[in-house]
């Protein structure tokens, strides 16, 4: 059950965020559902189920966009690789070192995704694209991040893993 | 050793970013297309939904946007178009005005032989059937007791009480004024008279049983008396009354001028009127 929420939950937030939220835009930016989701997911889960859901996540969103199969994975590889790393290395966990860590994980993403478009072969203007897009959407991110980590902790409480004896 | 490696967080992370990478490499070349296009069919059709849903929220909220901001467009309108009527009724006041005054200017221009000046009636004195009019020209603009008031249109009165800058007339439908005028076409004289009315009825009265009164002849002022200068209108007769045993004939004369609403007139300042009432003083005789 588990799996399955967190898979069709992923589809769905993937096509939320090509068709709804593009009207709620701030400047060019809109927040990334599927990234926060899977960083709320790998902190409060295992890396291992991190990564997956980080996989299953990216290729949805490739699949509703013009980029190729697999460019929104690595960025969100990295970032989710990134969170997990910096939680483990705290001790316990505030809504501040939260923020910290996800933000962070944002920029990563963020910079990863750049570089892989841009080895793709896609030109980027990075004044514009960060005055106008990736500016906005970290603070869009930002407000969204505490909410969305609530729910994701919710959901798993609710659904716990299988243990495997 | 096999599980140690697998459980590696780094090597799981090297792993997957390595099969990432792979489909990235597999789905730019184009190898990958119709697992894509497999796959995009359920993910487009949830979209598309999606899509269509948040275009008619989006156009529903726009449409309430819209009338919101029609709204407001309506009122600013309405404030305009109050501020335009205003505006409006401004100019249309400036060009009655400056009509008036152009028809002033060109009675002044066919009288060379008089001097005017032009004041504005600035209050009205009514008690009665008794009714002056109040002008803002005064003793400092070279107005006296006495001056004759016209307008183009004809005879409006005679100053009678001046302070510096203004000055009464007494109007020539007031019931004490009398003027001496002249039926235009058989020069007979009379004595106009005021009847009290704003309406410019007056009365002519005295003139000669012989005389002939045609409806619709002029009158105008004969001089005599030497209170007003000769040959200004003062009406046209309107009707005329015979009576065999009385000596003389009356003619109803109306006024071209609209006493009720006059705005502007004209003083005649080079007018002095004569003062002949030292001829009617028996004490004055030798």
């Amino acid at each position: 059950m588990r799996y399955l929420l967190m898979g069709a939950g992923l589809v769905m937030l993937a096509a939320v965020q090509s068709s709804i939220l593009p009207y709620f835009r701030l400047y060019s930016g809109q927040p990334n559902l599927v990234m926060l989701v899977v960083a709320a997911w790998a902190i409060d889960s295992s890396w291992e189920e991190g990564a997956f859901w980080a996989f299953w996540g990216g290729i949805c969103m490739d699949l509703l966009s013009v980029v190729p199969l697999g460019t929104s994975v690595v960025p969100l590889l990295v970032a989710t690789f990134a969170i997990r790393l910096a939680v483990t290395q705290t001790e316990g966990l505030t809504l501040l070192i939260y923020l910290v860590v996800v933000l962070a994980g944002i920029i990563i993403a963020q910079i990863v995704l750049f570089v892989v478009l841009g080895l793709e072969g896609y030109f980027i203007e990075p004044v514009p694209v960060i005055r106008y897009f990736a500016i906005p959407s970290v603070i869009y991110q930002m407000l969204v991040a505490a909410p969305v980590y609530v729910v994701v902790r919710w959901l798993g409480r609710t659904f716990p893993a299988r243990r495997v004896l | 050793m096999r599980r140690r490696w697998a459980s590696n967080p780094l090597f799981y992370f090297f792993m997957c970013l390595s099969a990432a990478l792979l489909i990235v490499v597999l789905s730019a070349a184009g190898v990958l297309a119709p697992v894509q296009n497999l796959l995009s069919i359920p993910l487009n059709a949830i979209t598309g939904f999606l899509n269509r849903t948040a275009i008619t929220v989006n156009n529903a909220g726009n449409e309430l946007y819209d009338v919101a901001s029609l709204r407001a467009r309506n009122l600013e309108l309405e404030a305009q178009l109050a501020r335009i009527t205003g505006e409006v009724i401004q100019l249309r006041e400036v060009a009655s005005d400056y009509q008036r005054l152009a028809q002033l200017l060109n009675y002044t221009s066919a009288n060379q032989d008089r001097q005017f000046i032009t004041a504005d009636v600035v209050g009205v004195e009514q008690q009665g059937l008794l009714r002056a009019i109040i002008i803002n020209k005064g003793t400092r603009d070279g107005v006296r007791v006495g001056m004759p008031v016209e307008t183009e249109l004809g005879l409006v009165g005679r100053i009678y009480d001046v302070t510096a800058n203004a000055s009464r007339v007494q109007l020539i439908t007031d019931q004490n004024s009398f003027v001496s005028g002249r039926l235009q076409t058989s020069r007979a004289e009379g004595s106009v008279r005021g009847r009290g009315l704003l309406t410019g009825s007056l009365l002519m009265q005295n003139i000669g049983v012989d005389s002939q009164i045609i409806i619709g002849d002029l009158v105008v002022t004969s001089g005599l008396g030497g209170n007003f200068p000769p040959d200004v209108v003062i009406g046209q007769v309107t009707s005329a009354r015979s009576l065999e045993f009385e000596l003389s004939q009356e003619a109803q004369v109306t006024s071209f001028i609209n006493f009720a609403t006059l705005e502007y007139v004209l003083v005649v300042t080079n007018f002095q009127p004569a003062d002949i009432s030292i001829f009617d003083d028996p004490a004055g005789d030798p």
